[in-house]
């Protein structure tokens, strides 16, 4: 596993808990955070629900936040950002992050159904440059635990107060 | 769009729909008129063929395509010799003779198409279950005048806009997107953030069929994935397209668990309403 300092850390443990806060929410649990220079630019976690718009998984989350409080100035931000989420990112949000240009991103568990980074999707498959660089599978157990939790909220079986009360056609995997 | 003059349509519509072409992107897998085959051994017998067979264990799942008994009379047995000899001696039947044991070419897989079908047979009798929906878009027959006509009015929609997106269902507009500045402000992206919201399990625009005028990235393919949408109809490869068929092509991708069907909309050109705009050839934003 590769390993990450002190201050990876910090970033990652916010990551891990705007999860936690989507996961409260009934949403899909992940979260990021996007860092320059150790300083955090932006933030999000999956609104998919709540938004009723299936593309607001954190990183889209994070990054209109960004284009709303820094205008065109962001563009020139991500590109020297380092992005911290709790789970590899999708192929949509993948995708982005190289169409963004970012230097580099730390992700928790690998998305074998899904991932754009290396599970599923990858830059050469996106016939776009590879010029981001990867720390993957940090605290794995940890962002699965929390995937886990999600579905077992959604099961009918689980008792009332855990259990959420949407038609289970919104519970799929949406990052 | 309801506001123009519905003469104004129909005329654009009866222009455009005698211009295209649609041609679905489908699974290599599936436009190959052949199947792969494989050596298998089979057994020539003169006398005895329903007792022998009623003995003999069934063919291993992979190979449950194939009918036992060839157009010559023989019966499959088993695909290596070695065991193929063992089953006959363990028979132990004067009628199955190991000498009798020739090497057939047998399709190595279900042909999942007629046209596979007819080649696979031609090797050995084979097993086949048409998909009649797949047979149409093989055969072109999907291309009903209507539906010819439903896609050149929704493509003529999508062309008025310039770049756009245009997400339909029923054949009602669901939702319409343009580029925007926003960094990642194309325009499938914009289609979907207009999408109104709605309630329960009816908020993703499932069953849909979305138009474009370019191909979209992985960005915004991956995006159509999580919108559910059934059909999307494309004018224009992009560079950084990933549904044409020289690379990854993400509808085919099996590990993703929602796929659509991805259409390429040719038009023949007309120098008065030219649309092929060379500058433009990314999916992308307005910048």
């Amino acid at each position: 596993m590769e390993s990450i300092n002190n201050k990876d850390e910090i970033f990652l443990e916010k990551a891990f808990q705007l999860a936690q806060e989507a996961l409260d929410e009934d949403e899909v649990p992940v979260g990021c955070v996007f860092v320059v220079d150790g300083k955090e630019i932006g933030r999000g976690r999956n609104r998919v629900n709540e938004t009723g718009d299936p593309t607001r998984h954190a990183e889209m989350v994070a990054v209109s936040e960004m284009w709303n409080s820094y205008g065109q100035d962001c563009e020139n931000l991500l590109r020297n950002s380092t992005l911290y989420v709790s789970l590899e990112p999708c192929i949509m949000c993948s995708c982005a992050m190289y169409q963004l240009g970012i230097k580099k991103m730390v992700y928790g568990a690998e998305n074998p159904r899904f991932g754009g980074v290396r599970s599923v999707g990858n830059a050469e498959k996106f016939r776009m440059e590879d010029n981001v660089q990867v720390v993957a599978g940090i605290w794995s157990e940890r962002s699965i635990a929390m995937l886990k939790m999600f579905y077992e909220k959604q099961n009918p079986f689980a008792p009332l107060e855990k259990r959420k009360t949407k038609k289970p056609k919104t519970i799929e995997i949406k990052e | 769009m309801q506001e123009e003059p519905p003469q104004k349509i129909r005329k654009i519509n009866r222009s455009l729909v005698t211009r295209i072409e649609v041609v679905p992107i489908l699974d290599p897998k599936l436009t190959c008129e052949t199947v792969a085959s494989t050596s298998f051994q089979a057994l020539q017998l003169k006398s005895k063929k329903k007792l022998i067979i009623g003995r003999l264990k069934d063919l291993p799942e992979s190979f449950q395509h194939l009918k036992r008994v060839g157009k010559d009379g023989s019966i499959l047995i088993s695909q290596t010799e070695e065991t193929a000899k063992e089953i006959i001696s363990d028979l132990n039947s004067a009628e199955a003779r190991i000498e009798n044991l020739i090497t057939v070419q047998v399709p190595s897989i279900k042909p999942s198409t007629r046209r596979q079908f007819e080649f696979a047979k031609q090797l050995w009798p084979t097993g086949f279950h048409p998909n009649h929906e797949l047979e149409q878009l093989l055969d072109d027959s999907f291309l009903t005048p209507t539906f010819k006509e439903y896609i050149s009015h929704w493509v003529q929609e999508t062309l008025d806009i310039d770049n756009g997106c245009v997400a339909v269902q029923n054949n009602t507009l669901l939702s319409i997107g343009r580029p925007s500045n926003h960094p990642l402000g194309h325009p499938v992206m914009e289609m979907v953030k207009n999408l109104p919201k709605r309630t329960g399990s009816d908020y993703l625009g499932t069953g849909s069929d979305v138009f474009l005028v370019y191909e979209p990235c992985a960005m915004c393919s991956m995006a159509l994935v999580h919108f559910r949408v059934r059909r999307l109809f494309y004018v224009h490869d992009s560079k950084n397209g990933v549904l044409k068929e020289d690379g990854w092509q993400l509808h085919l991708e099996p590990s993703i668990n929602h796929h659509y069907e991805v259409f390429r909309v040719k038009i023949t050109e007309d120098p008065e309403t030219n649309h092929s705009s060379n500058s433009y050839d990314s999916c992308k934003n307005s910048k």
